[in-house]
Formats: C-alpha cells, structure tokens, sequence
C-alpha cells in the first residue's frame, strides 16, 4: 500500500521544563519527546508502542499542538502546521481527532450525549435543527449505540459504551486522520474486540487513517499496517507488523517482543524468555549516546559516545541501532 | 474421614456485600482447591469475583458491607470461615503471603523497607533485631534487588513499580508461606517489568516449593506458570482444567469467547477478532440461570430458566454449561476458525 502521505513528522522535539528551585543553576528539563520522524499515508494505521512514559501520548498531543512542540516540522498534507494561526488550526483540528484512554474523563459527565456530539457540530457550524439531530442519530447507529440513548448522561454508561459515544464525537466533523491514544486499555478484553472491529470497520467504511497509540504490542500487530516502537522518546524501529515480529532487529524490540506471553503453554513452556535487567532510564537524564545502552545485552563503547540515527535496513525497514 | 488433604480446599463459597442498593452476589458458590507446590491460576473479566474470592480465603473481606454468607475454606486442618480474628492474623502474618495489583497500598509509605520487614519477622517468627535484618536482606536479594543493605533503608517511594513489587514479594515470603496469593500482581506493570516478575515466580516456585495462586484477566500470564486453570464468570466457576484443557480443548462458550477475543502475538495472518457482545451481568440482580445467557452465542431456552450444573469431561476438567448436556445441540471450538 503506497497512498499519499496524509502527515509528516520531521525531527519532532518535545521537553517539559521541571519546576525548580531558585538557586538551582542547570534547567533541568523533561526529555519526552527526543527528534522522531516519520510518515503517514492515507487509509493506513502507524502503531506506535512503547512502555510507560516513553513518550507516545506527548508525541501524539504535539502533532496536534495540545502541547507546542519544542522544535521540528509536522506537515498536515504537506504544508507545515506549526506555522498555523489559531484560524487555519481550527481547520486542522477537524481532520484530525483525537480519542482518548480514559473514556470518562474526557467526556463532560453534565451534557447529555446528544450535545456532547453535537458540540463539534456546533464549533464548526456544520449542522442546525433537525439536520443535527439527524446526525447525532445517524453518528450514535454507526457506532452501535441506539438514537435513544441521544438524552442519557455518559455515567449511565459502561467503560466501552463510553469509548463509543467518544468515537461517535470525533467522527462527527468527518475527520480524515484519527489519533487513538490507548483507546481500549481501560476497557475488559471482551470489550476491547468490540472497539477494534469497529475501528477496523469504520476504517475501511470511510478511508479512515489512524495513528494507534498503545503499549499492548499483539493489539497493535493487530490492528496496524505498520509499528514505530519507541524507547525514551525516541523511535528505536519503524518497519511492517509482520516484518516487526519475524525480524526484529533492535535489541529492544527483540527484548519487548520477548516479553509478551502467548496464551499457549507448550509455547509458553519451551520459550527462550529474554529477560531485559533494570528500569528505563529517567527522562530527566537520559543516558549519552543510545538511549537504550543501559539495558541493552549487546551494548558497546560507540553506543555511550554517540547517538544512533533511523536508518533504512532496507525495503522499509527502519533501525537506530550502532551494532546491526 | 483421614485423607490426603489439599493445602487448600474452598467448598462452596458464597461472599455477598450488602449495600444499600441491595445484596452484591459478588462469589456464590466457588469450589476449587490447590496442593502443594502447586500454581493455579485464577482467571475472568474485571468485577467477575477473583479478587473477593482470595480476601474471603485471607478473610480480607472489609466488613460491613461485606460477609461470607457460606462455604468453607479448610487450610492446614483448619475452617478458616470459623476461625477467630486473632488466630487469622497469625495465618495471614506465617502461613500465606498475599501480593496486590498495587503494592503502595500494602506498603506502609513512612516507614523504611527493611523496618517494615524486619517487623514482620520480629513479631511473626520472634527473630531478634540482627537476625531479622539478615533475613530482609537475604530475601531481598532473592528477589533481585542491588544493593540490598542501602535498600533497606529506603522508603517505599523511592522504589520503581517493578521494584515495589519485587519488595512486596520479598516481603510475602519473609515467614517462608505455604500459599502465595498474588492479586494481579504485574497488570500494573510495563511487561519488560510483568517478565521480570514472572520470571522471578517461577524461580521461586522452583526454590521454595510455595504454592502459588496467580489472578489476571491475561490469559497469556498465566500459560506460563500454572499448572491448573479457573475461569471465573459472574462470581461463579465456569470452567476449570489443567493448562492443557483450558488452552487445548476449552469447552465452555466463555472461555472460547476469552481465547478468541484477544489477538496473539504470534498470529500469522490478520483474522478479525471475535468480541463477546454485550457487557457482564449486573451482580445485584444476579440472572435466574447461567450467568453467560446474554451473551452467549450458543445460548438455549434452558440456559436462561435453569442454572448449569457441572460436567467433568475428563478427570479434573470441569465445565459448567448446558452445552455439555447429553440432549443438547453440538457446539465446538475450533482453534483456527470460528465459535460453530
Ligand atoms: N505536561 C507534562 N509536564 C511535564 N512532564 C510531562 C507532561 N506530560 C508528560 N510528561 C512526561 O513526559 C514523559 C512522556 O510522557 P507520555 O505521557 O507521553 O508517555 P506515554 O508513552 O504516553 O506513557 P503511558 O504509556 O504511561 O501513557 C514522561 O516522563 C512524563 O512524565
Ligand atoms: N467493597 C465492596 N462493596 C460492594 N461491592 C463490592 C466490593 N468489593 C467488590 N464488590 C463487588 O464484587 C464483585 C466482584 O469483585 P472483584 O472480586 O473485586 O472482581 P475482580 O477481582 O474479578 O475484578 C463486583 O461486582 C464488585 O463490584
Ligand atoms: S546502539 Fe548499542 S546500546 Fe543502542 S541498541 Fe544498539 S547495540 Fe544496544
Ligand atoms: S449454559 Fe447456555 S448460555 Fe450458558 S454458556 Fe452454556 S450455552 Fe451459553
Ligand atoms: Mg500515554
Ligand atoms: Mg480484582
């Protein structure tokens, strides 16, 4: 699949400031976000994984600037949005939504669910009168929920009705890119299923691409036509889904596909477990050179003195490792 | 009546909370057992009574609301529904070490590692000062802690996730248990962390010979480390068998809803996921017959009149589905394609 590229990210560079004391000397900064590239073409699903804190949702909310980056380009159908007024970004937020992890918190528990639709609607003056409420019905069946359920509150609601009323919003002003940060992993596995096919399914109805935020590696080989992995901020490994689990090359994904357990005993029972030692490294410090170095079973001198870059192992294989 | 006992045997236990909205079935009528050495794991969806069927056995149950309204749970010779509180804390302080999903809730967040252990096994065991400390030590080490003697200096916040774990583990093992209860014990955790954990479980099953009962709602959690499997549905067992029945030749629509509903990571191919409609019944009106009914697939008129008895298909494997019975249409899973 070679569609047109939808999103660019170039060198992407985003640091929180830590608040200090007023005598401290060095600003000292949150490293979430450390220069990563890639692209995004039309109709497809970028998974991106990584473990707690390695910065997927801060990458995610800096695209969209939720957060303004530090430094680097994000190119919205080819034209650089971080130069945008808050007029042209208005424009942007339409074709790209977001959904988030926590289905609750991020819908407003006084509004019914019919105005929680309605509210993009309204922002962008799309539709009035009966013709909203046509929508918001016509949006509640695509995502399997009744029209009735238009004039409830969300806490009437359970975990993955909730994930669908959000999903129902954001499809309201007919985005073309959907950034997912982690949309079913607060929900039970059964339910889980239930939100991917739908996903799934909307994706192929309306030509739909996503960027599929998530640390559950076998959801996002699931569901994605291609995984960036990222370890502190930076991507470590960018090719296919299958390519990722038959040949990874960084140590890293080596080490984080070797980790998932498989529902099978007898597989269970005759794996080889690569067990990685120790923790991420803290953000605030990262190491020198390759971020990974500190844990990685293949380290060498080079990889404390500089900073491996992605580069292509061929047919798309993307790898930032010194030692392949 | 002498016979070999289990380590543990739970009879037909039933923990009901009862709140102002009424009566929360949250266990009724649970039957399992383990031996010793042994691991089981205990499996099922979240609310679906993993948890309240361990604190019933540790009779941690917060009361009111809570109460075991029946059943017993016989450990080392003992019926611990009738056991007096002060007796308990000594089986809960020596014989069984239980582990929680989050270990800051058992960790006392003033108080350094090594006091904290080392009071443990002061009171419990009546080790003297020095001697307590060595024990902290040597046992925090077997958990993989570095520098365990700077360690035990430390406040719990000043441990990682996976190391407040490690800790809490080192912690559960300190008076040598029988039975380690472990609650969800890496869901929290990143799975580099989750792997590190289960390693570490296994190498302790192996050195110490403690059984172990491991909940989680991933059923690749437990492939690796038990021997015998629960699944759990609406506060009930619906099916329980070794590794092998439950993985291999699963035989109750839950459990094939379970394994089919979850993508693995070693799939060759992208098939569509099989979700289970629907959403787990409500546990204060508990439904009349099999609890599975609205969202079973294979469900008969009988399945919502009539609760299911249980079948054992082979020694051991235990299923209880109407499906099983002799009159009954047949359904199977088939492990490539779909629930037929
Ligand atoms: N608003 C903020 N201010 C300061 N630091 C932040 C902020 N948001 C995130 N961080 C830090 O940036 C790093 C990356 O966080 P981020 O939320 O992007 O991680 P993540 O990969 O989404 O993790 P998770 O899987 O836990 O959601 C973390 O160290 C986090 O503590
Ligand atoms: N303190 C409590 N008060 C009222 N209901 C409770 C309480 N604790 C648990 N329950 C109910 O008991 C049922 C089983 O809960 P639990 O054992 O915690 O589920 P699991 O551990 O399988 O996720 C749920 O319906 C839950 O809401
Ligand atoms: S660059 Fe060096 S430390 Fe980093 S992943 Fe490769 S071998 Fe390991
Ligand atoms: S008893 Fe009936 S409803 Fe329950 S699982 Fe079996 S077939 Fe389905
Ligand atoms: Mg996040
Ligand atoms: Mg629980």
């Amino acid at each position: 699949m070679k569609n047109e590229v939808i999103l660019e990210v170039e060198n992407l560079v985003k640091h929180f400031p830590l608040e200090e004391g007023i005598f401290s000397r060095h600003h000292k900064k949150v490293h979430a976000v450390n220069g990563i590239s890639f692209q995004l073409h039309q109709g497809e699903t970028l998974g991106l994984v990584g473990e707690s804190g390695c910065g997927k949702s801060t990458a995610g909310r800096t695209i969209i600037r939720l957060y303004e980056p530090t430094s680097g380009i994000v190119k919205y159908q080819g034209k650089n949005i971080l130069s945008y007024n808050a007029k042209e970004m208005l424009a942007v937020r339409r074709d790209i939504q977001m959904i988030f992890q926590d289905p609750y918190a991020s819908l407003n528990p006084r509004m019914t669910v019919g105005d929680i639709i309605g509210e993009a609607l309204d922002i962008h003056h799309l539709a009035r009168g009966q013709k909203r409420t046509d929508r918001i019905y016509e949006l509640l069946e695509t995502v399997g929920l009744n029209p009735e359920h238009a004039n409830r509150f969300p806490h009437e609601f359970s975990g993955g009705q909730r994930q669908r009323i959000g999903i129902a919003r954001s499809l309201s002003v007919n985005p073309k890119l959907i950034i997912c940060d982690e949309p079913i992993s607060a929900l039970d596995v059964s339910i889980q299923a239930q939100i991917v096919n739908m996903l799934e399914e909307l994706q192929e109805k309306l030509g739909l691409t996503y960027l599929f935020i998530a640390h559950d590696l076998s959801m996002v080989k699931h569901i994605s036509h291609r995984i960036a992995v990222m370890y502190l901020g930076r991507i470590v490994e960018l090719t296919d889904s299958f390519t990722l689990y038959e040949k990874p090359l960084h140590p890293y994904t080596q080490a984080l596909l070797s980790a998932i357990p498989i529902p099978d005993p007898d597989i269970e029972a005759a794996r080889q477990r690569q067990v990685l030692k120790g923790n991420v490294p803290s953000p605030i410090d990262p190491p020198s050179g390759c971020y990974f170095r500190t844990r990685c079973p293949k380290a060498q001198e080079v990889c404390a003195l500089s900073t491996p870059e992605l580069i292509e192992q061929g047919n798309n294989h993307w790898v930032a490792c010194h030692c392949i | 009546m002498q016979q070999l006992h289990h380590l543990l045997e739970v009879d037909n236990l039933s923990t009901s909370f009862f709140t102002y909205a009424g009566e929360v079935r949250a266990v009724s009528g649970v039957s399992f057992y383990i031996d010793e050495g042994e691991a089981l794991g205990i499996v099922g969806e979240s609310g679906c009574g993993k948890s309240v069927t361990v604190q019933s056995v540790m009779r941690l149950i917060p009361s009111p609301p809570g109460k075991i309204v029946s059943g017993q749970i016989r450990f080392l010779g003992q019926d611990l529904v009738k056991l007096p509180e002060k007796q308990m804390t000594t089986i809960r302080g020596k014989s069984m070490g239980m582990i929680f999903q989050d270990p800051m809730t058992s960790l006392n967040p003033v108080l350094t590692i090594g006091r904290q252990m080392t009071e443990v096994l002061q009171r419990h065991e009546g080790l003297g000062k020095q001697e307590a400390m060595d024990r902290a030590e040597k046992y925090l080490e077997m958990v993989g802690i570095p520098n365990c003697k700077r360690r035990l200096k430390q406040y719990p916040h000043e441990f990682s996730g996976g190391m407040r774990q490690r800790v809490m583990i080192a912690m559960a093992l300190l008076c040598n248990p029988k039975l380690l209860i472990a609650d969800e014990p890496t869901t929290a955790l990143d799975v580099t962390i989750q792997a590190q954990i289960l390693e570490l479980m296994k190498d302790l099953k192996q050195k110490i010979n403690t059984s172990i009962i491991l909940i989680t709602h991933d059923l690749g959690v437990v492939a690796g480390l038990c021997s015998r499997i629960i699944v759990m549905y609406g506060g009930k067992i619906v099916e329980s068998g070794t590794v092998q029945d439950i993985y291999k030749s699963p035989q109750h629509p839950y459990t094939w809803g379970l394994l089919k509903s979850v993508p693995r990571l070693d799939a060759l191919s992208r098939t569509k996921l099989v979700p289970i409609h629907g959403t787990p019944p409500d546990l204060l009106k508990p439904p009349v017959g099999c609890g599975f009914t609205a969202r079973c697939a294979h469900a008969m008129k009988i399945c919502a009149e009539q609760p299911p008895g249980i079948t054992e298909i082979n020694p051991g494997h235990q299923v209880a589905c109407w499906l099983l019975h002799p009159d009954a249409p047949k359904s199977t899973f088939d492990e490539k394609g779909r629930v037929g």
